[in-house]
């Protein structure tokens, strides 16, 4: 495979929605670089791929996908892959990233993020469908730890261990999504700051920022809402670890105005640039 | 792998069918902890399929209204899972669920309006086309190709027929004063189409649709006006077709 090894530092961004395609376009806003829905653009034409392009012309951006279903046992969608590839070429994305989960078997879609038993079969099962995307793609991908309300009876070792090994072995890079640290662990007990200290320096290259919601007991994925206090805590932490990181907030229902974002936005950066001091002196 | 792809069937069967068998599949305090955690992604499943459904089809859950749209779209999901890659095509089935559901096969409009939505939802992002013909190209034209010239048309064209008032119904949806829904004296021929990405949609005329349907298989200007001299005098032939034929290029339907 003839990897990219170049993952350049983006900065700040936001995920590219509809609903602020114009506003991009009229306002040019201070974000540093958008990521898009990988599906939402794989379509024959009109206006999503219209303001893609044209935001593209101004913006770096990364493609981010839902329905690889990188751990489902179906076999690897060969259709799905060559229209993947087909819209990397229209993007030039500095990378591109997808879930370490499954979204469905036998030709079914159920569009969720369902997570995998943490054992070393299913490392190897991934990590065996990812070197065949590699392959394919000419390019390392990034895969991004899901939110989880449930543990497998198969699972004998952690996610983080899980997470850790399958990028170590289809040498991949890591998307580690903030909020879905705190989410799983308020869902499993566990201290984040325990995931996010496990995880393997080297392979992370992106992270991902989201607000969430409590249902019952449990805390749920929802992306509707701002990122909340712990997050960011949380955040920090990742930015001390992990130093200068490609950092997006995701927002993908009750959305806000772009300028609501860009604000919020800017509390990473305030953040971001606390820690590196801190790591200074 | 075995082990792997038994766990993901039962999954899947738990949310496509509510099968219990995987509740002992997962770690659990107790059976309420479990069928807690298990609601999460059942309850994610339904409801993401059916805002999905909401959003392509606002004005079938006008004519419905929210209940009575939950509850059908709850069905459509229980008949229809998924297949697509994106979600964006999953309501592909639904005006054909709609017409011949038990509760709506006698209220048409309703499979009407989905089927209409739908045909929206196609061209929003059908494939683009780069040149369009204009008036210019078509002067350019030499006199002698004129009645062998034929057309291609662009791809992101529909054609629906329409028995009730759903294009009325559709416009006011977002209304608070509705209207009823009434059915057509006769039946209406809409064309649909994307121009600069914009839908536009209007009624044919009985003439106008044979001569659409003519000139998209192929018929060049000569056959037009054969078919053309049914309805018209001889005289008048010409400047028929020619009259439909700049319509057609006005409104960004025909490729240079």
């Amino acid at each position: 495979m003839n990897k990219t090894k170049n993952f350049p530092y983006l900065g700040f961004g936001l995920g590219l929605r509809p609903e602020h395609y114009q506003a991009i376009i009229t306002t040019q806003p201070q974000v540093d670089w958008f990521e898009i829905i990988t599906e939402n653009y794989m379509i024959p034409g009109g206006k999503p791929l219209y303001y893609l392009d044209k935001i593209r012309e101004n913006y770096p951006m990364v493609m981010h996908g839902v329905s690889l279903s990188l751990g489902s046992t179906d076999p690897l969608d060969q259709q799905y892959l060559a229209e993947f590839k087909q819209l990397i070429q229209r993007v030039q994305p500095a990378w591109v990233s997808d879930h370490l989960c499954w979204t469905g078997v036998d030709g079914y879609n159920v569009h969720d993020l369902l997570p995998l038993p943490y054992t070393m079969e299913v490392v190897r099962h991934v990590v065996s469908r990812i070197q065949q995307i590699q392959d394919y793609l000419g390019r390392q991908i990034l895969i991004e730890n899901v939110s989880s309300y449930l543990t497998y009876q198969d699972s004998d070792m952690s996610e983080w261990d899980f997470l850790n090994e399958i990028a170590q072995q289809a040498d991949c890079f890591i998307l580690l999504d903030i909020n879905n640290i705190y989410v799983s662990g308020m869902n499993h007990q566990f201290d984040p700051l325990t995931y996010l200290n496990q995880i393997a320096v080297n392979r992370v290259k992106q992270f991902h920022l989201a607000g969430h919601s409590y249902l019952d007991h449990y805390i749920v994925d929802t992306h509707d809402q701002d990122v909340i206090p712990p997050v960011w805590e949380l955040y920090a932490q990742a930015c001390q670890r992990f130093g200068r990181i490609s950092t997006m907030i995701e927002r993908d229902d009750n959305i806000p105005p772009l300028e609501d974002l860009v604000t919020e936005l800017q509390e990473a950066r305030r953040i971001s640039r606390m820690m590196e001091l801190e790591t200074a002196l | 792998m075995k082990q792997l792809v038994d766990l993901q069937q039962m999954f899947q069967a738990y949310l496509l069918e509510q099968s219990s068998l995987f509740e002992t599949k997962i770690q659990q305090k107790n059976l309420q902890d479990a069928q807690e955690r298990l609601a999460i992604y059942s309850n994610a499943y339904v409801l993401r399929l059916i805002e999905s459904l909401s959003k392509d089809f606002p004005g079938v859950l006008s004519l419905l209204g929210d209940d009575d749209f939950e509850e059908v779209a709850r069905q459509y999901v229980q008949h229809y899972p998924s297949r697509f890659r994106s979600i964006r095509w999953f309501g592909q089935g639904f005006s054909t669920f709609l017409m011949q559901h038990e509760w709506y096969v006698e209220v048409p409009v309703v499979g009407e309006m989905a089927q209409f939505e739908w045909l929206l939802a196609e061209l929003f992002d059908a494939a683009d086309s780069c040149t369009i013909m204009t008036l210019d190209d078509l002067t350019a034209i030499p006199a002698g190709n004129w009645a062998t010239m034929t057309f291609a048309f662009i791809a992101a064209w529909r054609q629906i027929d329409l028995r009730w008032n759903t294009v009325d119904l559709w416009r006011v949806h977002e209304e608070e004063n509705s209207l009823e829904p009434t059915p057509l004296e006769n039946t209406a021929v809409y064309l649909m189409w994307r121009h600069e990405y914009q839908i536009q949609f209007r009624p044919m005329s009985l003439i106008e649709q044979q001569a659409f349907e003519h000139c998209v298989n192929g018929g060049d200007m000569a056959s037009l006006c054969e078919l053309l001299c049914q309805w018209f005098k001889e005289e008048e032939v010409p400047i028929q077709a020619i009259n439909f034929l700049k319509t057609w290029i006005q409104q960004g339907l025909i490729l240079r």
